[in-house]
């Protein structure tokens, strides 16, 4: 059952901790070398994450990539918070959002070490503008296939979740991994483009942030080829322009 | 000003009631045009739902005739996308989208019925199975197969099985009940009005799949169900009207959501308001969602919003019946009576009514089957442990109904999926009724590509009643007995499930 106090509450923390992650982004408190890894790998090869490597070990690099992903990604993940916490006994609610969090992200965590990789590699013997056309080409093509839309329609699949014990843990743990793997189907190539851009990288994210949230809040539809993504945009500029008010609650969710 | 009238008025048959034969005529002009004529009798039903594009039943090239449903030519892909599957239901837009609709199906067979020579002053007759006498019948006008000329009856159709798939149509009452017109409350819920509120939850664009408000659920869900029934000969085939994809294309539908129309009507009439909130008022359009629109018959579209239709008083029509029956407890008593039956003094009864005719509730769970249970034939049996300490904070507070309002209590079946809407499923509490539910919406709700990605829909049966009973019998403790019966076979292959059957319990807002 539902309760919109909650359901508040869930969407203000969520926000909270999106801004959160953008301004330690636009705003960096560490030394410059660390804070900066993945602008540093931008347009680079198996040299400079050898050498990233070598100073700073491999935590900087996840680091950052957690906080691009908490900062991009969270605004997608209401919908399914909204789920665990109403299924949920009060006194686990905390634990099983953060079970659901952990699956969620441990999937984008391995996918992040693959996209890293495929970077690298994909600037060391390619260049850094042939891998930008490409990606672009292949994230372009993929947002028009049936498995797109199809990894978009599981990420609306709100499963019964078990509310006892171990098996509560497994259900909503195996629910944020689910979540994960659908998600990376649907975004991972759009998640690699920044890698490939050295100015404005920090902007080329906010414009896919708002991209994809914007598509994981349209309804599941038909898996059939057809160009997708841009049509809730645009409605939602249209809304945005004729009713401002309501567009403060735009965020509309099931 | 237009009056919406009776369909049992002059015994509802086609020789004496004007307004069915009419309606009969009218229906038959807008059947002879095309699928992608915007005035078609098949572009509006598409409008509703369709399954066009499906091969089995129910893909609309294998309804049983009459009628002869056709699947070409198709509009264009602007128009199947702007007009079709529209509906709206699981939502707080249930009754402005419906309103809407009717309104302009009204204005197009109207255009029809003038067009042949008809009253200009002709309106949508109302079906009101909570009527008198033989009201709960469906009107003879649409069981006779021919029309007083002989030609063939457009009111009668093939695929229409009744309650009990035999073929005799009638609404049996009780389970279906006005009870929800004892609600105060359009969203949310309050001491009067169960979760999820008179009117429905707080949605977006919804296509189905979730949570039906009360009177969707009931009598909206369960007529429909009553009506199509299943064909007993065929177990892949089931009446239009049990499910949302074919159900506009019965003719007796607009008859059915004209009765649902006006007891919202009476509903606002007798002092019950509709939001304010700017999300429902401006409509889904208002939140970069798609729009609600309807062809007109001059050819224009009629884009609104609920703001628009969320009362008669800006309609061009009212009903010659906007009472709610007396029998219908009033809002006041139905807390009144429960406070008597917890052994409330009635100096206490008054101070709790008074502060909690405005109060707000939040609910947590307090108990779960957790396993999925298959339902079959001969239906499926659920322990639900309760925690023992919410369960006991909930015995608490009906102990304690005298200084404070007391808990309430639902249970709610979760990601109920399946292949056939025609059923509607007995729910009890250790063996007491707690409910019927119906599955119209269930198919599409299911399917992983439809709009509900699969996740199927929700029941939430309010049992605080049965639970007061356990109370005062001692008999509350920490698990409930739940089981699940529906009333007609389910075949294996319907893959009938129930993800979970949880307890909540509701309690005032701190």
């Amino acid at each position: 059952m539902r309760s919109e106090r909650e359901r508040l509450k869930i969407r203000a923390s969520v926000l909270i901790i999106s801004v959160s992650a953008w301004l330690l982004l636009l705003f960096p408190f560490a030394n410059y070398s660390q804070q900066t890894a993945f602008s540093n790998l931008c347009g680079n090869g198996i040299v400079s994450l050898k050498l990233l490597l070598k100073l700073y070990g491999p935590l900087p690099l996840l680091w950052e990539w957690a906080i691009m992903l908490i900062a991009m990604m969270t605004p997608t993940l209401i919908p399914p918070l909204y789920h665990v916490q109403e299924r949920s006994f009060k006194s686990r609610q905390v634990l099983h959002i953060t079970l659901f969090l952990c699956g969620y992200l441990s999937i984008w965590v391995f996918s992040g070490i693959i996209i890293l990789t495929c970077a690298v590699l994909g600037n060391q013997y390619f260049g850094q503008g042939i891998m930008l056309s490409l990606t672009a080409l292949a994230a372009a093509l993929w947002q028009c296939t049936p498995i797109k839309q199809i990894s978009l329609n599981r990420s609306h699949n709100h499963q019964a979740l078990k509310a006892y014990g171990w098996g509560a843990t497994g259900s909503v743990f195996m629910f944020g991994l689910k979540h994960g793997i659908w998600c990376v189907v649907s975004c991972g190539l759009l998640m690699m483009l920044p890698f490939f851009i050295t100015t404005g990288h920090l902007a080329t994210m906010a414009i896919l942030s708002i991209f994809m949230v914007s598509e994981r809040l349209e309804l599941p539809s038909k898996p059939v080829w057809r160009l997708r993504g841009y049509q809730k945009l645009l409605r939602l500029s249209k809304a945005a322009i004729l009713t401002p008010q309501s567009y403060l609650d735009k965020f509309q969710h099931k | 000003m237009n009056i919406r009238k009776n369909a049992w008025d002059n015994g509802g048959t086609l020789d004496a009631n004007s307004d069915l034969l009419w309606y009969a005529k009218g229906v038959g002009e807008m059947q002879s045009r095309a699928l992608d004529d915007k005035s078609s009798w098949w572009f509006f039903a598409a409008i509703h739902g369709q399954y066009i594009s499906e091969t089995d039943f129910p893909g609309w090239g294998k309804i049983p005739m009459p009628p002869s449903v056709p699947t070409t030519p198709l509009p264009t892909q602007n128009d199947q996308e702007l007009y079709w599957d529209q509906c709206q239901h699981q939502s707080w837009f249930f009754p402005p989208w419906h309103r809407g609709y009717l309104v302009a199906l009204e204005a197009q067979v109207l255009k029809a019925i003038v067009a042949l020579g008809g009253p200009t002053d002709w309106t949508l007759p109302y079906w009101n199975y909570f009527g008198s006498n033989n009201q709960h019948k469906i009107p003879p006008a649409f069981t006779a197969k021919t029309l007083p000329d002989g030609s063939p009856n457009p009111l009668f159709i093939s695929a229409r099985y009744g309650p009990k798939n035999d073929g005799n149509i009638y609404i049996p009452i009780p389970p279906v009940s006005q009870n929800c017109l004892g609600n105060t409350l359009y969203t949310g819920s309050n001491m009067q009005t169960p979760n999820p509120g008179f009117g429905g939850p707080k949605t977006g664009f919804s296509h189905g799949g979730g949570t039906s408000g009360n009177l969707e659920s009931n009598p909206h869900n369960q007529v429909h169900v009553d009506v199509g029934g299943s064909n007993p000969q065929n177990n892949n085939i089931w009446g239009l009207m049990s499910d949302p994809g074919i159900a506009a294309l019965d003719p007796i539908f607009y008859l059915h959501h004209c009765n649902i129309d006006r007891m919202w009507a009476a509903w606002n009439k007798a002092g019950n308001t509709n939001p304010i909130d700017g999300d429902w008022l401006n409509g889904p359009e208002s939140t970069g969602q798609r729009k609600f629109a309807m062809p007109m018959p001059d050819g224009s579209s009629w884009v609104f919003s609920p703001d628009e239709v969320d009362s008669l008083s800006k309609m061009n029509y009212t009903y010659d019946d906007l009472q709610i029956p007396q029998q219908i407890t009033p809002p006041v008593n139905t807390s009144t009576l429960r406070l008597k039956r917890l052994g409330v003094a009635p100096t206490a009864i008054d101070r709790l009514n008074k502060l909690q005719m405005d109060s707000n509730f939040d609910t947590e769970l307090m108990g779960s089957h957790d396993n999925e249970l298959r339902i079959d034939s001969s239906g499926a049996q659920a322990i639900v442990k309760l925690a023992p300490n919410i369960r006991k904070n909930f015995s608490s507070s009906l102990l304690g109904a005298a200084e404070a309002i007391p808990n309430r209590a639902y249970l709610e079946l979760e990601n109920v999926r399946g292949t056939r809407d025609a059923h509607k499923l007995n729910v009890y509490v250790n063996e007491q009724l707690a409910g019927n539910v119906s599955l119209f919406g269930l198919r599409r709700a299911s399917l992983p590509d439809g709009e509900h990605g699969g996740s199927g829909l929700n029941f939430l049966i309010d049992i605080t009643d049965v639970i007061d009973t356990l109370h005062l019998s001692d008999a509350l403790n920490d698990s409930l007995n739940v089981q699940i019966t529906p009333q007609n076979s389910v075949a294996d292959q319907e893959n009938m499930r129930v993800g979970r059957v949880s307890i909540y319990r509701e309690s005032i807002q701190g």
